[in-house]
């Protein structure tokens, strides 16, 4: 047999659920009221409502819903701020970290807008698309990914994986401590990203001695506002 | 169909996993791209919910079968399956899948009384809007936020349920004199700052107010307000209020719990929902990247106890009714009961807080009619060749000494043993028609097969692993036979059927080391007395967490219309339980292996019935100790009244019951530890083959029809890159 009759299954996008974010990348369901099981037409039907009236006005009840909830967030973060609630009964430690999980909940919004505006161009292509089977779109596409170089010092054997969101690019990242699945062990404090060469971030991990074996994690954020635009898992050990 | 030549599919097994991928595979939107055949052992569809009509056509399940009302990419499908079949309603009583099911919103637990009694706790589930398979319409329904939102409101629903329960209202007054949480109520209702949630715990501890249920209740609402916004507080302050609550509630509900039986079982659950609330919490499982599997190297039990849950609460029926339904006993053991906590996590919160229309859906006949029957007929209609009688004997690898360089290893050819041969060649119809429904039968037709007549009298039993007998052999070969390979059998049968792979591949070998399964036992009766008159008070009722071995049963009374009875039967109820694996696993040839195994579960029942359903039904005994065996409806002497009659136990003989042993009828587990070594249907690393099952990594990783469908569906999108990942619901899931 000639290798050039069998047929090979392509490489697939990903093959695991995305556990996180998945708020963020999801596609729209069909709409209410749609035939049941109406899920998105497979390859070579058409998309999902085809009309652009219906494009349009998603889009632009995502971006007022993402305006409003903005609007609210940032009265808040004021109110917050006037009452100097941040310095009442907390130290800068505890007031980082709700500033980091306060621009969480704002980044949920902006990735939410940015996947609508992803969404609906993919919908306005898929109406012009010939019937071919449409590739699936990988949550952590890389496009526009920012080229990081990884440093590890660890006793141990230890694997690194980093998923960086394309508006990662360009950013200033800071990661928080790494936790371990079972919070009784010790977080991986010692790592550090710094500006490196040609545009390049460095990404530097230290993994003491003693650390017990497990799966580290962690969020990346963006210095200069916090906002989330990655995670960092370290496995140490096994 | 195109005119160029379809990409041949072999989908083996034809259970939920493979013809979920049958149906992707084939939808009419491809444009015949693909051309699939199934291959299935014996006369039927169905796997592990493969069903058959017996005497008086009567239905014969391998267990109590359920769709939960969460199964949105089960009941997709199958929604679009009937649309598809387009049956007349003049003809067949189920046209439209509505008609084959029926919600059953009565769900119980049995539970030990402080006397040592069982008592059957049932609750009544609301319908919720919407049914299942509907296009989703919120955001996404998924979010660890909203289970937590949606968790702390349940606890403040069931502090409540504790305040009615010992008859005081709430007192407006109670908090509100403290004015430690007025900003949740009214229309300035907004989401409070992190220093006014402390102010508030503290105001609530400094003046006493969490020293009532009311003042309980009230924290609750505070903390159902915390929860929805995580992000904005740090974690030792939601910690903090939860202890404060779990605390108070503990001091005010124990004592009432002594005294009250329903409260006891109420502060059951409390205790379970904080301790999940509090895990969520501790675990940081909204932020972390892994979702909930980050914690499915634990027990469930376990982690609740690392997150406060008391032994009492552990071993309540709650508890023992979610792992029933589960078969959560590793090897068959209830000694052992072991579920991964993250799957346990997802599973609970989906089938609780996710569930649209009725939390449980029955069929209103066997799963093969209500679903692979009209799977069958669809796919007929398609194109899809079924190859019945065929039994896989071996996924044959190419010799990795031939393969190019940077070529993947990839099945060569798939060996079959067929197990009859249809007369002349034709096509076996596998089909009866009853009361105007096509349906399966619990025998195969021998009428059509080539030495029928004998192959009937030898009792050549075509679904048992230990049937060696055969009519002959067959190999499909890769290029000519077949392109791409679904392999959807049970995780039971993969080290039969695929010893060149799990010997050559180590994660094929962690996998089937790991992912364990475990036999299950199962009966149902038909009594001439009605449930009411038997004592049991819940229409459809189904009840889990009672007295192992049938620690689940079912009123199926519904039923009754669908089959043939001269004298109709006034009750229907089924059972099942775990059947514990022997120390020794049984040997290929061991063909007596079912039949013992199957004689063990007619005395487990025959026991059971004896000295157990009283409890559940108190007016089914005679004595303290003896079941009414003449309660039992036997179809022979249905058929000839004149016929001797035995009411003793050896009635129960005219009763369905069965052992579900074979390799392949096994029941999948999710034991800690055990989801990492799962392989995706994704997964490429034999690239003209990928599986389908509840035992791949397909999301869900649960034994449950849900789980076989999204893998069936990952299958098919590993071929042919539909559908979409995101069209998978509950695929991307904390």
């Amino acid at each position: 047999m000639s290798l050039g009759e069998r047929l090979r299954r392509s490489d697939p996008v990903r093959t695991a659920p995305i556990r996180t974010f998945s708020t963020t990348l999801r596609r729209p369901e069909s709409p209410e009221g749609a035939e049941p099981g109406g899920a998105t037409k497979p390859p070579g039907g058409r998309a999902r409502d085809g009309s652009w009236s219906d494009v349009v006005a998603e889009g632009v009840d995502l971006a007022y819903r993402v305006i409003e909830e903005e609007i609210r967030l940032g009265q808040q973060a004021a109110e917050q701020l006037n009452r100097r609630s941040y310095a009442m009964g907390s130290d800068m430690v505890e007031a980082g970290e709700r500033l980091v999980r306060y621009s969480a909940d704002l980044w949920i919004s902006w990735l939410e807008f940015a996947g609508s505006l992803a969404r609906n161009a993919d919908s306005l292509r898929n109406l012009s698309r010939p019937p071919e089977p449409e590739p699936a779109r990988s949550a952590d596409a890389t496009a526009g990914a920012t080229a990081v170089s990884i440093a590890i010092t660890s006793p141990q054997p230890a694997r690194v994986t980093l998923h960086l969101h394309p508006t990662a690019e360009g950013c200033s990242l800071a990661v928080r401590d790494l936790k371990a699945g079972d919070p009784g062990k010790p977080a991986l404090t010692d790592v550090l990203f710094t500006p490196g060469a040609g545009g390049m971030m460095d990404l530097q991990i230290r993994v003491p001695q003693e650390q017990p074996p497990d799966l580290y994690a962690g969020l990346v954020v963006d210095q200069r506002t916090g906002q989330p635009v990655g995670t960092l898992s370290v496995q140490v050990g096994e | 169909m195109s005119e160029a030549k379809p990409i041949e599919v072999a989908v083996v097994g034809g259970g939920c996993a493979g013809i979920s991928a049958a149906f992707e595979l084939t939808r009419p939107e491809h444009r015949g791209k693909y051309h699939v055949t199934v291959y299935q052992q014996g006369w039927r569809l169905g796997g592990k919910g493969a069903s058959g009509r017996g005497p008086a056509d009567r239905i014969e399940e391998h267990g109590f079968h359920v769709w939960l009302g969460f199964y949105e990419n089960a009941f997709r499908l199958l929604r679009e399956c009937y649309a598809e079949l387009r049956r007349d309603p003049r003809e067949c009583p189920f046209a439209d899948w509505r008609d084959a099911f029926v919600p059953a919103p009565f769900v119980g637990v049995a539970d030990h009384s402080p006397d040592g009694a069982w008592q059957s706790w049932m609750a009544h589930f609301p319908p919720v809007g919407g049914l299942p398979g509907d296009p989703l319409t919120v955001d996404n329904p998924f979010s660890v936020s909203s289970y937590l939102v949606r968790t702390a409101s349940l606890l403040r629903t069931l502090l409540l349920a504790c305040q009615a329960r010992q008859g005081t209202r709430p007192d407006p007054q109670a908090a509100g004199e403290s004015g430690s949480t007025d900003w949740l109520r009214g229309e300035g209702r907004r989401a409070p700052s992190a220093s006014e949630i402390t102010e508030a715990i503290a105001r609530l501890l400094k003046y006493g107010v969490l020293a009532t249920i009311a003042g309980v209740i009230e924290a609750a609402r505070l903390l159902e307000t915390v929860v929805g916004a995580l992000a904005r507080y740090p974690e030792n302050i939601v910690l903090r209020l939860l202890d404060a609550i779990r605390t108070n509630a503990h001091r005010q509900i124990d004592i009432l719990a002594e005294q009250d039986e329903e409260i006891r079982r109420l502060w059951n659950v409390i205790e379970i929902v904080l301790a999940g609330l509090r895990g969520m919490i501790r675990f940081g499982l909204a932020y972390d990247p892994r979702g909930f599997d980050v914690i499915d190297e634990y027990d469930c039990l376990e982690w609740l106890r690392l997150n406060g849950a008391s032994e009492r609460a552990l071993n309540s029926g709650f508890v023992r009714g979610l792992r029933g339904l589960a078969f959560a006993y590793e090897d068959g053991d209830f000694q052992q009961p072991r579920l991964a906590a993250g799957v346990a996590l997802r599973g609970t919160l989906r089938m609780f807080f996710t569930y649209r229309g009725a939390l449980f859906w029955k069929m209103r006949a066997g799963m093969g009619d209500v679903v692979f029957a009209p799977y069958y007929e669809v796919l007929k209609r398609r194109g899809v060749s079924f190859k019945f009688f065929h039994r896989l004997a071996n996924v044959r690898l190419a010799d990795a000494t031939r393969l190019a360089s940077g070529e993947r290893p990839y099945v060569e050819a798939l060996d079959f043993d067929v197990q009859a041969q249809v007369n002349d060649g034709r096509e076996y119809q596998p089909l009866v028609e009853i009361h105007g429904l096509p349906c399966w039968p619990a025998k195969p037709d021998y009428g059509q097969l080539v030495d029928g007549e004998r192959l009937e009298r030898e009792g050549w039993d075509f679904e048992s692993f230990w049937e060696r007998r055969k009519a002959g052999a067959k190999t499909l070969r890769v290029v000519n036979d077949f392109d791409f390979v679904v392999l959807a059998v049970g995780i039971g049968a993969i080290p039969h059927v695929c010893r060149e792979i799990v010997a050559r591949d180590s994660r094929w070998r962690a996998m089937v080391d790991h992912v364990k399964s475990v036999a299950t036992q199962a009966f149902q009766v038909w009594m001439g007395e009605g449930m009411e008159e038997l004592g049991w008070d819940y229409p459809l009722g189904s009840i889990s967490g009672f007295t192992p071995p049938f620690d689940t049963m079912a009123d199926m009374r519904h039923l009754i219309p669908q089959e043939s009875w001269p004298t109709k039967p006034r009750a229907i109820a089924y059972f099942c339980g775990v059947l514990p694996d022997p120390m020794t696993p049984p040997g290929d040839a061991e063909t007596d292996y079912p039949r013992r195994r199957r004689d063990e579960v007619r005395r487990n029942a025959i026991h059971f019935l004896n000295r157990d359903i009283g409890h559940l039904w108190p007016k089914a005994r005679r004595g303290p100790a003896e079941f009414r065996w003449e309660l039992l409806v036997d179809p022979a002497e249905q058929k000839s009244p004149g016929r001797d009659s035995q009411h003793d136990e050896s009635r129960f003989e005219s009763q369905f019951y069965t052992a579900n042993v074979n390799p392949s009828d096994r029941y999948t587990l999710a034991l800690p530890g055990s989801a990492r070594h799962r392989i995706s249907p994704l997964d490429n690393t034999y690239d003209n083959l990928t599986i389908a099952g509840d035992w791949t990594d397909c999301g869900y990783n649960s034994g449950c029809v849900e789980a076989a469908v999204m893998s069936g569906r990952l299958a098919a999108h590993a071929l042919s890159q539909f559908p979409p990942h995101e069209d998978i619901i509950g695929y991307d899931h904390p």
